[in-house]
């Protein structure tokens, strides 16, 4: 498989680490069901059979985490962005 | 394992020689930054939402940059891309602190600037075959017309993390992380052995 | 003698000699094994997996089930070798397979009178009875009985090579609609790969009597292999099969750059594994021959039709005296006339249909070829065949024959096409699958399409081949394809002849007609469950001939149809490939880098005994003439480094450098523990959690200047943290302003440990003031040492003792290694590795990797007192769940064997003294061991439920892997100088 990252082009699946869905954001720490809210962050996940956001870590390249959708029937990749800014975090 | 390393420790440098049939030469290649010659190199990296005005300040004081993985020269500095709003900077006859001094004035605290001088093994790669012997490890296209004289990869090769670059239509410019040096060498002797390989600056072993 | 008088591709001015079951033969260059063994006369070829029949090679290419042999000798030979696509070159060594004491005689074919009990389903009808029977009776026969060739016992002297190929368009397979597709797609300029699995391009053209564009087909190949090799944006890959698609257009292929050859040529691997990138690929793999199920099919000499025809016409070789061939189609008749012209003594046609087209049959009477229509061949007869026994309606004869040609159709050779989950889709038109759902960017040419007329071939595949590069973005310019006479395709589907005797289906597997029968009653129907009882279609092979007959058979039987009955999954790879390619350069000692120290030749010099941690090399201990043992040089490692001083290089830890405002914002936030309020000059342990709120990595970050800290990380975690670091700002808070760069390259860094460290460090400094008060613990210095070499000092212990780590670029790595040895000579310095080192860790209580086992809070290791009340930070509130906080939770304590003679060992489970060793009473597990000289015994961390209020209890250390089982007492971790006074003197 292969990843077109925003920075270095496309490149093989193993120059990149998966971490999985780009949907959780860290919830609030001092909200008063933040215990919850963490339990869902750190453990609860969708398994969509279709496109998804990922994020994977360009660790061998750019060393930038990306926005990945990926349509995990097929592994078709539609789109991917740098994670966060969207500008690279820079 | 190939009978050419075994009597090569896999920790030291494959030792400079020619390797494969003799009378061929189709890959050479030469250690850029030895103790003779050193080359001072350092990490520059522009600082939160700094990127654009970093570019515009080294390309005032004489460094072109580019946000991409291309490498570029000027004011006696060689830039590449190594990602967003990333360089490394490689610069010969100078020190580390001199180098890391030199891109503070240009930065004007518009960026991050750490001495790797002593990080790398760069190591210059050439010859007719070269890339016939690169493709046994590298995983980026290196056709003349897709990765053309200028362009920069950060990727892995071997099992070892490089960046290189391609500095002019025949030399390719390879910076290996000190420690896997010996482990890129061993790839890169074997590889090329077929072509006949020349390797040079590594030292006599 | 088979030879053909002349003909074939084949050099007969050159003659090689090869042996086979240590006979000596000759051939041609352009042979085959299998051949050169059919020009010989030599129709056995191997035996059976389950029954031990004398076979004979069925096919000419990799689809071949039978001809396997071991080919060459010693640590080359290998096993299970197709003799239909082994190269023949001189002094070649083959050897049959699965027969004993000979091919000729084999002892084991009794099981043919056994085979009642061997049929489908017999592995998992053995394993229902008992056990004792399995192990001491039927393992030991199956295993002397079964089985196909024999590994080599020697390492594999040859070396193997991975690459990376970029194309706009792969073309897979080089026959008719493959050469087309690639000069279609070659001369719009586009970069083509033009892979075939041949020594030579041409596919069936080599082998047929066609005309393309008004002269030979072999003269088409020859301009089109010409026009190929002088593009230059095309490769051509001989030898190479493409084995796998894979997701994103790459595909897998296998060079045999040297298999062809006695041994590869001087630094040339034996084989190459490719992994092409494409953007479009047309496949063009052919068809299999079909073969059809009928008594006796498997006897040597009976073979296919097609490869009948090829072994005469391409290799100018007789697979018998005489032959005849039994057929459904007309592809099939027209190659058998094809191998009658190239000198084949062919008696007769048997064709299944009432007749065959007008061409066929004037080409046939013209060639003195008698056809006998409506015929099937109901029995064979002979070791190896001598004669057919063919039954028509108009009643039965027997026609004594050398070697029989079957062809039962073509089924389109569509593997590549279901690798991404593709399901074949049924033609009835042409009776075969065809490829369905495709991968992405791939295309079907020809044959393996399911389109079989030459001309039509031709012309697909420039359609193809072009539309193939125009989508990669080339113009190509709308050539004519080349042009073939009309090629009958006349065809009557027809699997199976009813009749009594063996009929096989799967020769390879040795799965009979009987066999199907049987899973049909058993209630085994849907193919994959065929193939799991029946073993149909397994092993080599995979089935490429006998899956289509299997699942005919079934249909058949259950009367659904072959759509309904549908076909099993193709997956990669399509043929065997070696693990060595998959390996290609790493193995050994190039398995993965090794990386060395600044300090390793010295190390080496000092005579050190290595471990690999990681990928890093580190020493281990350094053993000194007379020691006995590795404890005893460890002993005296850690003693010098207590009462004196010791020196390690540590520069394997992680190392990053963090600039810009707002470090220390991101510090609080990923330590458990405050670094925003660090002093510059100053350094601090810190504890770093996951989201989860279990550990993730402990290190000390030092405060350079206001904007700038040093991080180090522990060896093994260091690309961890960093990645880390990065998801932090670039994904949870975009907003700091923090620069990364990792240092763990840049320097090289040793401790020197130990009461007399500062007067070694006072003697290598320039002029830095290293006095308690200059630089107190945990303290950092920056300025240069040894005359002019830019350092960083550190004070810091990992070993309990007075210390320092002092960071130097790592070129002077060595050198300070030696000013320090220099320095320490008169204190007795010592140069002490990661055993001793890990030896004081223990006796001070300091948690390291064991410990950090992912599996453990921080309150467990003791070190939730470090935790900051005042911030929040990553895994905080994971780690206030009730679960971490239970004090029945495993927490780190120390051990000492009450018996101080004993050994401990990490690993054992703690009980409660007299319980009894069931999970239900496990109290929690020894993480970490050492013999501590300091102490003269044994000592353990270790995680005990409600360790800390146990001080003083004895508890039981099982550890029943090893036979251990002793009491320990429960005692503080921190072994010696709990109170930390000796690193702070």
């Amino acid at each position: 498989m292969r990843i077109p990252c925003p920075y270095c082009g496309a490149r093989s699946s193993h120059e990149f680490a998966y971490l999985g869905d780009a949907a959780p954001t860290r919830p609030d720490p001092s909200a008063p069901d933040a215990a919850e809210a963490f339990h869902s962050y750190v453990y609860e996940r969708d398994n969509p059979a279709g496109p998804m956001d990922e994020l994977w870590y360009h660790s061998a390249g750019c060393r930038r985490w990306l926005k990945v959708t990926r349509d995990t029937r097929t592994h078709a990749i539609t789109a991917v962005a740098f994670a966060g800014t969207g500008e690279g975090g820079r | 394992m190939s009978d050419l390393l075994e009597h090569i420790a896999p920790t030291r440098l494959v030792p400079e020689g020619h390797y494969g049939p003799e009378g061929a030469t189709g890959v050479s290649a030469r250690a850029a930054n030895t103790s003779a010659s050193p080359l001072a190199a350092a990490t520059l990296v522009a600082r939160k939402g700094a990127t654009g005005r970093l570019i515009v300040a080294c390309a005032a004081a004489g460094l072109p940059l580019a946000d991409a993985p291309r490498s570029s020269g000027g004011a006696g500095l060689e830039a590449v891309g190594t990602g967003p709003g990333r360089w490394l900077v490689l610069a010969e006859g100078m020190s580390g602190p001199d180098l890391v001094a030199r891109l503070a004035g240009m930065a004007q605290g518009l960026a991050a600037i750490t001495d790797q001088s002593d990080a790398h093994l760069i190591l210059d790669i050439c010859g007719e075959r070269a890339r016939a012997a690169l493709e046994k490890g590298v995983t980026v296209d290196l056709e003349p017309t897709v990765f053309r004289a200028g362009d920069a990869a950060t990727t892995v090769v071997s099992h070892v993390g490089v960046t290189f670059w391609q500095r002019d239509g025949a030399t390719y410019r390879f910076a290996v992380g000190r420690s896997f040096a010996p482990a890129f060498l061993r790839w890169l002797t074997v590889s090329a052995a077929e072509f006949g390989f020349a390797l040079a600056g590594t030292g006599r072993g | 003698m088979t030879r053909l008088v002349d003909g074939g591709l084949i050099d007969r001015s050159r003659t090689l000699s090869f042996a086979f079951d240590g006979k000596s033969f000759t051939g041609h260059p352009g042979d085959t094994l299998a051949s050169a063994l059919l020009a010989n006369g030599v129709r056995l070829m191997g035996r059976s997996f389950k029954y031990h029949r004398p076979r004979g090679v069925v096919t000419a290419g990799s689809e071949e089930p039978n001809a396997l042999v071991e080919l060459r000798t010693g640590a080359r030979r290998e096993p299970n070798t197709r003799a239909t696509t082994v190269e023949l070159y001189d002094g070649l060594e083959a050897a049959s397979q699965n027969r004993w004491p000979s091919l000729d005689v084999d002892v084991l074919s009794v099981n043919r009178l056994v085979s009642p009990f061997l049929g489908a389903g017999f592995y998992y009808k053995t394993f229902m009875w008992p056990a004792a029977f399995w192990e001491k009776l039927y393992e030991p026969v199956i295993r002397r009985a079964a089985g196909l060739g024999r590994a080599p016992d020697a390492p594999d002297p040859d070396t193997y090579e991975k690459a990376t190929a970029f194309c706009d368009v792969l073309v897979i397979g080089s026959g008719a609609a493959g050469l087309a597709a690639a000069q279609a797609a070659g001369r719009s300029g586009a970069r083509v790969i033009l892979a075939e699995e041949d020594f030579r391009l041409g596919g069936r053209l080599l082998s047929e009597r066609a005309v393309i564009d008004g002269g030979s087909a072999l003269d088409f190949v020859a301009r089109a292999e010409a026009e190929l090799s002088s593009l230059p944006n095309v490769r051509l890959m001989p030898r190479t099969t493409v084995f796998g698609a894979y997701d994103g257009s790459e595909y897998g292929a296998v060079e045999r750059v040297g298999d062809h050859l006695p041994a590869p040529l001087p630094f040339q691997p034996r084989q190459r594994l490719w992994r092409i990138v494409a953007k479009r690929c047309v496949l063009a793999a052919g068809a299999f021959d079909r073969p059809i199920v009928f008594p006796g099919n498997d006897r040597p000499g009976v073979m296919s039709a097609l490869a009948l025809a090829t072994y005469a016409t391409r290799y100018g070789a007789g697979a018998g005296a005489n032959a005849a061939v039994f057929s459904t189609n007309d592809h099939a008749v027209a190659a058998a006339l094809d191998a009658a012209e190239a000198g084949l003594k062919l008696d007769a046609i048997i064709d299944v249909r009432p007749a065959l087209p007008d061409a066929l049959a004037a080409r046939a009477k013209a060639l003195g070829v008698r056809v006998i229509t409506e015929g099937e061949v109901v029995a064979t007869s002979g070791k190896c065949l001598t004669s057919i026994t063919v039954r028509t309606p108009r009643g039965s004869e027997t026609l004594t024959v050398e070697a029989l040609g079957v062809s039962g159709g073509a089924t389109p050779n569509l593997n590549l096409t279901c690798h991404l989950g593709g399901k074949p889709v049924w033609r009835e038109d042409i009776a075969a699958f065809v490829p369905g759902a495709v991968p992405p960017g791939m295309a079907v040419a020809g044959a393996a399409a399911g389109t079989f007329a030459l001309a039509d071939c031709l012309a697909e595949g420039t359609r193809l081949g072009a539309s193939a590069a125009s989508d990669a973005g080339f113009a190509a310019s709308p050539a004519p394809a080349p042009q073939a006479e009309g090629s009958p395709t006349g065809f009557k589907p027809f699997f199976h002849v009813q009749g009594k005797g063996s009929a096989f289906v799967d020769q390879q597997n040795d799965v009979t007609a009987k066999d199907v029968a049987l899973a049909h009653r058993e209630g085994f129907r849907a193919v994959e469950l065929l193939k799991r009882y029946t073993t149909l279609g397994m092993a080599t092979d995979q089935g490429k001939t006998s899956n289509m007959a299997g699942l005919a058979l079934m249909a058949e039987l259950t009367g659904k149809g072959i759509p309904a009955t549908g076909t099993t999954v193709f997956r990669p790879p399509y043929t065997p490939v070696a693990l060595g390619v998959l390996a290609g350069h790493h193995r050994g000692i190039d398995f993965k880098p090794a990386r060395p120290t600044p300090t390793h030749e010295w190390a080496l010099a000092q005579g050190a005994v290595f471990v690999e941690t990681g990928l890093w090399m580190r020493a281990a201990y350094f053993p000194k003439p007379g020691e006995k043992d590795w404890l005893e040089s460890v002993n005296r490692e850690v003693k010098a480094t207590r009462e004196a001083v010791g020196v390690i290089d540590v520069s394997t830890f992680g190392k990053i450098d963090l600039q810009g405002p707002d470090v220390g914002v991101l510090l609080d936030r990923v330590y458990i523990n405050m670094f925003s309020t660090l002093a510059v000059g100053k350094a601090r342990y810190g504890v770093m959690l996951r989201e989860d709120g279990l550990v993730m990595d402990d290190g000390t970050t030092a405060r350079l200047a206001d904007d700038h800290y040093v991080m180090t990380t522990t060896t093994a975690n260091a690309a961890k943290v960093y990645q880390h670091l990065e998801f932090c700002l670039q994904v949870l808070w975009p907003e700091l302003d923090v620069c990364l760069a990792s240092v763990s390259e840049q320097w090289a860094q040793i401790a020197v440990s130990g009461p007399r460290s500062r007067e070694v460090l006072g003697k290598i400094v320039d002029g830095l003031d290293v006095s308690n008060a200059g630089l107190p613990f945990m303290g950092v210095a920056q300025g240069s040492v040894m005359g002019g070499v830019e350092a960083r000092i550190f004070r810091l212990s990992f070993s309990g003792e007075l210390g320092y780590e002092i960071a130097v670029p790592a070129r002077h790595g060595a050198a300070l290694m030696q000013a320090l040895m220099a320095a320490g000579a008169p204190f007795g310095i010592t140069p002490y590795g990661v055993e001793a080192l890990g030896v004081m860790r223990i006796e001070k209580g300091h948690v390291s990797g064991s410990e950090l086992n992912g599996q453990t809070c921080a309150r467990d290791l003791g070190l939730a007192k470090m935790a900051s009340t005042k911030k929040d930070y990553i895994g905080r509130v994971m780690a206030g769940r009730p679960a971490f906080a239970d004090p029945d939770r495993p927490t780190l304590v120390g051990f000492k064997p009450v018996d101080r003679a004993a050994r401990l060992r990490a690993g054992a489970h703690f009980l409660k003294v007299g319980a009894a060793a069931t999970t239900q009473n496990d109290e929690g597990y020894m993480t970490s061991t050492a013999f501590s000289p300091t102490l003269g015994h044994f000592i353990g961390l270790g995680l005990l439920k409600r360790g800390p209020e146990r001080m003083g209890e004895k508890v039981r250390a099982y550890d029943p892997v090893r036979g251990g089982d002793m009491e320990v007492e429960v005692c503080s971790p921190a072994f010696i100088d709990p109170q930390g006074e000796k690193q702070r003197v």
